[in-house]
């Protein structure tokens, strides 16, 4: 219980959070930052655990807002059928594309997932008929409403969508965390560290891989389709190499190989930006410049930094 | 369409040329340091900067231009290698830091330099535009005929240079076998800085000839980055000779299949081959697990 109540008054403290800083503008931010959340935690699980790094998140994010998007435009779905069938197709993209790329490891699972992010990109711009291409994708319903013993909530206001992201970010947190912490966090971690002999202790590489892989592009299809029926429009300059690049930055800064450190690289990033809008253009080249000295010389990122102080004082475990 | 054929080789030669010049540099980073430079092509994209302001500026003649790119994206690769590989390096990280560092370092530089200049599309004032050479049904300006000619000598001399100099030695010694090359006294770090300096200096100047042809713009670095990785991994990562092959292959592919169908589907089965390659040969066709090859 008492492990708990931080975690509690956190979570409360961020539900409050819209209720007291009620601007629509910093609404805003919040729902963007909770899906920048779920993005980066699900890139932490390849980037943290698997040890690869993915330039194709962007794509699985762009395929999970595609999907939702034209499921509700075209075929008419609600959005409680869009949404899981968003998160489903991006897993199943998930698994299509890592049969080849996860067979790779290291520069060339990162150069093949480039690769793949351009061919994401390059098929929505050029499947004009179905995506409309770089014109982008307009009118994609709100999540509709939901009627509460007489209380009519409206999903497309932003303080209830605020709340529905926020569900569903909580339940991917504790999705990942009990993966990580109860089942596959060590086998994943043994995978990321020597195969070879993950393999001779009964760890089956591959198929860890593939988990890790296939769990972590389904959540990013989840941010997609959030994001789809939050901003009701979708192009694809959304979800470019530039976006993953940018997902990538969240969980180095953060710190890779935890779950706190992309849910903090996430904050971090997407309230940068506002805080460096006086900057203009120049907030991508202090991300760049972050995103070097990180690497260099905070290879844990944040959290690792933060660690490094709490145990200056304890002494050494090992 | 018959007649149009020798053009489009011609052209498919000088665009394949290009992509050799760039593929060379990022094959060579990664076969002799296993480095995958992802910010190469904004080595090739801060070349067309530089020769831009020396041409239109200082008023350098176009030529001399390209000469001082040379030295001045050669220097700018050095200190890249001395400030940021070479601390990455001394930690021994996981090979997906240099990946992580290189992309920071193209995204600095990509939006520093649209920062400063904007992303407006400039071109490098060349004399060599205006000529043009006319022969059967072929016609080819002067500036088209340079960046073969400088891809011709630039790829013989490195081919020479690798082969028969000291330091080519050295530098294959050290790609074969990094602990060995150390025991027998291979100044490695030198060599690791010489093969950056090489590396960026062919970048730049790739980047000087294609700025006067086409366009000179922050985001040239992306989309020649992209086709000097399909180059690289399908010649086989660290093979010089793949490279030259692949590139004008690309080049060639390019420019024929591009008669017949748009541009955008061209990148798609650029990257399919590229994905293809990765699994059934990931060193490539002319790759070895040896490093640089002349």
């Amino acid at each position: 219980m008492r492990r708990l109540a931080p975690k509690g008054v956190l979570i409360l403290a961020a539900l409050a959070m819209p209720l007291v800083f009620n601007e629509a503008f910093y609404q805003h931010i919040m729902i963007a930052a909770v899906i920048n959340i779920i993005l980066a935690v699900s890139l932490g699980i390849i980037v943290g655990y698997i040890g690869e790094l993915s330039l194709a998140h962007g794509a699985f994010y762009g395929i999970g807002a595609y999907t939702s998007a034209l499921l509700m435009v075209k075929v008419g779905l609600p959005f409680v059928l869009a949404f899981p069938l968003s998160v489903v197709s991006a897993g199943i993209m998930g698994f299509i594309i890592g049969i080849p790329a996860l067979r790779l490891s290291g520069h060339y699972f990162a150069i093949a997932t480039l690769g793949f992010q351009g061919i994401v990109v390059l098929l929505i711009i050029n499947l004009v008929d179905l995506t409309r291409g770089p014109m982008g994708l307009p009118g994609i319903p709100s999540p509709g409403t939901l009627d509460l013993f007489g209380w009519s909530i409206s999903f497309g206001d932003k303080l209830p969508f605020f709340y529905l992201a926020f569900a569903v970010m909580i339940v991917v947190l504790i999705l990942v965390r009990n993966l990580l912490r109860y089942k596959f966090g060590e086998a994943f971690i043994a995978t990321r560290e020597d195969s070879l002999l993950a393999a001779s202790l009964g760890v089956q590489p591959r198929n860890c891989r593939m988990l890790a892989f296939v769990i972590s592009t389904a959540l990013a299809g989840a941010a997609g389709s959030l994001y789809a029926h939050y901003t009701m429009f979708i192009s694809p300059d959304s979800f470019t190499l530039s976006e993953s690049i940018y997902l990538v930055t969240m969980v180095i800064i953060g710190g890779r190989g935890t779950i706190v450190g992309p849910l903090i690289g996430a904050v971090i990033l997407t309230g940068l930006p506002e805080v460096l809008r006086f900057a203009g253009d120049l907030q991508f080249v202090i991300y760049g410049l972050m995103l070097m000295m990180v690497v260099i010389f905070l290879p844990k990122g944040i959290v690792g930094f933060v660690d490094q102080f709490k145990q200056r004082g304890a002494p050494l475990g090992n | 369409m018959i007649e149009f054929i020798p053009q489009l080789i011609i052209n498919g030669i000088v665009l394949g040329s290009i992509y050799v010049l760039v593929a060379l540099g990022l094959t060579l980073i990664f076969g002799i340091i296993d480095v995958v430079n992802f910010a190469h092509g904004e080595f090739y994209m801060i070349g067309a900067f530089v020769a831009f302001l020396c041409v239109s500026h200082l008023g350098l003649p176009y030529p001399l231009a390209i000469v001082a790119t040379a030295v001045i994206v050669g220097i700018f690769g050095l200190i890249t290698e001395r400030v940021i590989i070479r601390s990455l390096r001394r930690r021994d990280p996981h090979p997906i830091n240099y990946v992580l560092v290189t992309v920071g370092l193209s995204t600095f530089l990509l939006y520093g330099i649209n920062f400063i200049f904007g992303p407006d599309l400039r071109r490098i004032p060349s004399p060599y535009m205006k000529q043009v050479i006319h022969f059967a049904n072929v016609y080819l300006t002067t500036q088209r005929l340079l960046v073969v000619l400088v891809a011709v000598l630039l790829v013989a001399l490195l081919a020479y240079f690798v082969k028969y100099s000291s330091l080519g030695n050295q530098m294959r010694a050290t790609a074969q076998n990094f602990t060995a090359a150390r025991i027998v006294g291979v100044n490695t770090d030198r060599v690791f800085a010489s093969t950056f300096l090489i590396g960026s200096m062919l970048a730049g100047i790739a980047g000087a000839l294609v700025g006067a042809m086409f366009v000179t713009e922050p985001a040239m670095g992306i989309h020649i980055i992209v086709k000097a990785f399909i180059v690289v991994v399908v010649g086989g990562m660290g093979s010089i000779t793949g490279s030259i092959v692949a590139g004008l292959g690309l080049g060639l592919l390019e420019t024929l299949a591009g008669a017949v169908m748009p541009a955008e589907f061209l990148d798609i089965i650029g990257f399919s081959i590229m994905i293809l390659v990765l699994l059934t040969k990931p060193t490539g066709i002319f790759g070895s697990k040896g490093g640089a090859r002349a």
